[in-house]
């Protein structure tokens, strides 16, 4: 499992809010990691196999965030982006495991607050699908829905995150929302 | 997928039904799907399941943070749900009417999840502290309760802008700026007193309504200090998102937020007003923001508005005062900062009456009123070239411009100049030109070119004749003084500005010591300005003054009392604090006479009124505490003043530094008060340096270090240092003869002690005339129960004993008071 280099990280957010964008994207390759060794310890454990994505979320933020007393509380912009990471993590690691003879198959679900309760679990790679359909009816809406699914950003964090205002954030998502839910359910 | 309709369309016409209003839908879809059933059935779906949201799915909500059910319509407690407008670091906020037929908005925000029993208790405690608040800038806490295991609370509901948006918007220039902070500080004083912090002061949280009201909202993540200066507060996530570049670092770093947390957040605030950027606006994603407010100096705002972009005058009126204000409340370390939002007002309003602030590094800005008063001051290079700016570009002004133009012009000129003037540092470029210089230059280009606009050229004349008072030049001053006054007398100049330049002359003829001069020019401003509306405090200010100007010279008591008394009227009709000041004078004058009962209750309440609205370490309770003292020791209760001394003391040694004639002047006092209770060793030890001390900062013929060398003199006598003793006192006679008279009572003063020292060291026969002459005069000029009478007394009957003369000495012994 691939852990996080604590000073490698505040090296590259210093320097990425010195200016510099590749560390920005350094930084997303390593959070990629991180995110992903946990999905796939968290898939080994758990006998149903449904990932909370916030779970992940937020252990990967504790991590960064308890770094060298550095603090990293921006909780809105680091979710926009651990929420991106996650989606391409769960949906690769389902895709694996798709095609992973030994692991038979089994999907990846998913199952959070922002998506649904309990035992419900919906299937990474229709979620990532329908999200991505949506993206082209409404860019905006997808967005959210991938923010508050993946990220587990409330809406408030979401408008800072997409500088919007929360009135619309808040609209978009009941619409969004609603869209996947049927969605969801008639494929259910 | 179980549907032929295109599920793009069929999604596009469901969101743009749901961007309009609920009761519109219905029709709004049926039109758009018409002549298509199976769309008409797939967006009336999608809308059932956003409208009754969780209702239809059952999936996709849960246990979400934040109610996305559109909760308009529900009641909660009198009030009714009208409309989503925002949300709040806790939670969503709606627009609500009272269902009780009360025509009363408000705004209703419902707090985030639910509430334990414990929060409950919380909640509650907190909303309590809320609704202490009450300050008209302060959003006003209506309702609270709790309904389905959440909290909510009903708040005045603030119809305006944010207050940088409103700022821009109508043009507000800096002083209009300052003083709306002012109004914001002071509510977060007010909040700060009932130990309530607010922890999120930026721009969008401070709203000025249509009438120019700025207002302070949410206080909903404000948290009771609960007696304490720090809090923990165990319920804030966090993780809670803060405002980025309005957020103090402690916030960032999660440590514990005090007051001195809003004073950053007040300090951005400021900052955002009057430069147009939020403090390290550069960083413009919030990790550079962490990184920038826990390891970085915020740049000066004069830098910030220097901008090649920007107005350049800008910048200048930043630079000293302003920038000085804004860096100490935006230190990094909380307790460098201001301690309080109060004093951070307190500075806001004195840079806006003019007056030294107290933000520049410890006592540079102190003492520079004073230093400015007493020495010629020097200060660097660019002032010449801006100097010469400010004149050339007034005589264009005349040229070119409309009077009204030319009359702004100056006074943002002058409003420049005065601040580049009173903020110079003194102790740095002690070279190049001196500021005399400057304004000499000024006043020959003034008799130049002046001419087309009188009105604007005294208005140039005055401001040269107040930094010539300033500056201790006072002939020069006066000379200006005259071409100001006769211009605005000979071109009907307004009330206001006679007054002012009648002030001015009066300050000139004061600080050259010609008090019953003085009195002429302030007596006419009186005139002027009463019953000019508006002027009120500054009637009252002038009637102070002339009451010490007769206090000072001398046999003019009851003019003097009669004029404090007056100023005294007019502040207390305004319920001004201020009134502590025109009471303080007059316990000084009462002092003088020796009506020390009533002198102490004056002075007492003058220092409780200057407490209200000045800060703790602020000159004017330290004089007047120590004016206080100095009362005491004269009513012989040397032990009651010994610990305001060393109160006074230390904050002068804090605030001023050791190397301060104040400071060293309280050192004399307090040294002569140990003398008044017999502790002579201690009082030797203490005013020697100080004595040193102030001949080297003022000279060897100033009052205070002939005070000092004659304290040092006496207690020195008293403690076997009776040669020192001697030859101080000696010198200091020579001194006080030379500059106040030889019958002043201070020569007095001295000779006896020369007189008592002789006896000690049984030098009888040269003590006894000196003795007899000194005790003779106080009887005659203070009385037989003066304190220095009574001393000379001890001292007559000490020598006879030392002579074996006990019939004498029990003549004088007689005289002593029990």
């Amino acid at each position: 499992m691939t852990e996080t280099d604590p000073s490698k990280t505040v090296a590259l957010l210093e320097r990425w809010s010195g200016g510099d964008a590749t560390a920005w994207d350094e930084l997303i390759t390593m959070l990629y990691q991180d995110i992903h060794s946990i999905a796939v310890r968290e898939l080994r454990h758990e006998r149903h196999l449904t990932i909370r994505p916030t779970a992940l979320v937020n252990e990967a933020y504790l991590r960064l965030a308890g770094l060298h007393d550095m603090r990293w509380q921006d909780r809105a912009h680091f979710l926009s982006m651990a929420a991106r990471v996650t989606r391409q993590a769960l949906v690769d690691e389902a895709r694996r495991r798709r095609a992973d003879k030994r692991d038979g198959g089994t999907p990846v679900t998913l199952s959070d607050a922002n998506l649904g309760s309990g035992d419900a679990g919906y299937d990474a790679l229709d979620v990532d699908a329908l999200l991505t359909e949506l993206e082209n009816y409404d860019e905006v809406a997808a967005q959210i829905v991938s923010l508050r699914v993946f990220g587990g950003l409330s809406i408030d964090e979401a408008a800072e995150a997409l500088s919007l205002s929360v009135a619309t954030v808040n609209r978009r998502w009941v619409t969004g929302k609603a869209w996947l839910a049927r969605e969801l359910l008639r494929d259910a | 997928m179980t549907t032929n309709v295109d599920r793009g369309r069929a999604y596009r016409a469901f969101a743009d039904a749901m961007e309009m209003e609920a009761s519109s839908r219905d029709a709004f879809v049926q039109a758009r799907c018409r002549n298509d059933a199976e769309l008409l059935r797939e967006v009336a779906a999608l809308l059932a399941a956003a409208e009754t949201d969780s209702g239809a799915t059952g999936l996709l909500l849960g246990g979400a943070q934040l109610p996305a059910r559109d909760l308009t319509g529900e009641e909660y407690g009198r009030f009714r749900l009208q409309e989503l407008i925002g949300s709040g670091g806790m939670g969503v906020v709606y627009r609500a009417v009272r269902t009780d037929g009360v025509p009363q908005t408000v705004a209703v925000k419902l707090l985030r999840g639910a509430i334990s029993a414990e929060g409950r208790a919380r909640f509650v405690g907190e909303a309590k502290l809320l609704a202490r608040l009450e300050h008209p800038a302060i959003a006003r806490l209506i309702d609270v309760g709790v309904k389905d295991g959440e909290g909510w609370l009903a708040v005045e509901l603030v119809r305006g802008r944010p207050i940088d948006e409103y700022c821009d918007l109508k043009h507000l220039d800096l002083r209009q700026r300052i003083a709306l902070l002012a109004i914001i500080a002071d509510a977060v004083a007010t909040a700060h007193r009932s130990l309530v912090v607010h922890r999120d002061i930026k721009p969008t949280n401070v709203l000025v309504d249509e009438d120019g009201h700025p207002k302070l909202i949410d206080f909903g993540i404000a948290s009771a200090l609960s007696g304490t200066d720090v809090a923990r507060d165990p319920t804030i996530d966090v993780r809670r998102l803060f405002t980025p570049n309005y957020a103090a670092p402690e916030q960032v770093k999660g440590e514990p937020v005090t007051v001195a947390t809003d004073v950053f957040g007040l300090g951005a605030l400021g900052y955002r007003l009057l430069t147009g950027l939020a403090p390290f606006a550069q960083a413009t994603s919030p990790v550079s923001y962490v990184l920038a407010v826990t390891q970085q100096d915020v740049e000066a705002p004069s830098r910030v508005a220097a901008a090649p972009d920007k107005d350049p005058r800008q910048s200048r009126r930043l630079r000293g005062d302003l920038d000085a204000i804004l860096l100490k409340a935006l230190e990094r370390d909380p307790a460098r900062r201001y301690s309080s939002a109060l004093e951070f007002q307190a500075d806001l309003h004195r840079y806006l009456d003019g007056l030294p602030v107290s933000a520049h590094t410890p006592s540079v800005a102190y003492r520079l009123a004073k230093f400015v008063r007493r020495r010629a001051l020097l200060v660097a290079f660019s002032v010449v070239l801006v100097l010469g700016l400010i004149v050339g570009s007034v005589i264009y002004g005349l040229q070119a411009s409309t009077i009204a133009q030319a009359r702004n012009a100056v006074a943002r000129r002058g409003e420049f100049l005065e601040h580049l003037l009173k903020s110079a540092d003194p102790t740095i470029g002690h070279k190049d030109i001196t500021v005399a210089q400057l304004l000499d230059t000024a006043v020959k280009q003034l008799a130049v070119n002046s001419g087309d606009e009188p009105l604007v050229t005294a208005s140039m004349y005055e401001l040269i004749a107040e930094t010539d008072s300033n500056l201790g030049r006072y002939a020069q001053g006066l000379a200006a003084n005259d071409h100001a006054l006769s211009l605005l007398r000979d071109h009907g100049g307004r009330s206001i500005d006679l007054a002012t330049a009648l002030g001015t002359r009066g300050d000139l003829l004061r600080n050259s010591g010609r008090y019953l001069e003085a009195v002429v020019p302030v007596r006419e401003a009186i005139q002027r300005l009463r019953g000019v509306r508006g002027q009120e405090e500054a009637l009252a200010e002038d009637y102070d003054q002339l009451g010490m100007d007769f206090a000072n010279a001398g046999s003019h008591e009851r003019e003097a009392e009669t004029a404090y008394r007056t100023a005294i009227n007019i502040y207390r009709s305004l319920s001004s604090a201020r009134v502590g000041h025109p009471l303080g004078s007059m316990a000084n004058l009462f002092a003088t006479e020796g009506r020390y009962q009533e002198s102490e209750s004056l002075e007492r309440e003058s220092l409780s009124k200057l407490q209200s609205f000045l800060p703790q370490d602020h000159p004017d309770i330290l004089s007047t505490q120590n004016n206080l003292a100095g009362m005491l020791v004269n009513d012989h209760r040397a032990v009651e003043a010994e610990p305001l001394f060393r109160d006074v003391l230390a904050s002068r040694l804090r605030v001023l530094g050791a190397d301060h004639p104040d400071t060293q002047f309280t050192a004399v006092s307090l040294a002569d008060d140990l003398s008044e209770q017999h502790r002579f060793a201690e009082a030797a030890t203490l005013a020697l340096p100080a004595a040193q001390m102030l001949e080297r900062l003022d000279g060897p013929d100033h009052a205070w270090t002939l005070y000092g060398w004659n304290v040092y003199g006496v207690a020195a006598c008293q403690s076997e240092q009776g040669t020192q003793g001697l030859a101080a006192l000696q010198r200091t006679a020579a001194g006080r003869e030379h500059k106040y008279g030889p019958a002043d009572w201070r020569s007095t003063s001295t000779r006896m002690a020369i007189g008592s020292c002789l006896a000690v060291l049984k030098r009888y026969a040269e003590a006894e005339p000196i003795l007899l002459q000194a005790v003779h005069d106080f009887e005659k000029s203070h009385g037989p129960t003066f304190h220095r009478t009574q001393a000379g007394y001890q001292s007559l009957r000490d020598l006879y004993v030392g002579l074996g003369r006990p019939d004498k000495a029990a003549v004088w012994a007689a005289k002593i008071l029990p």
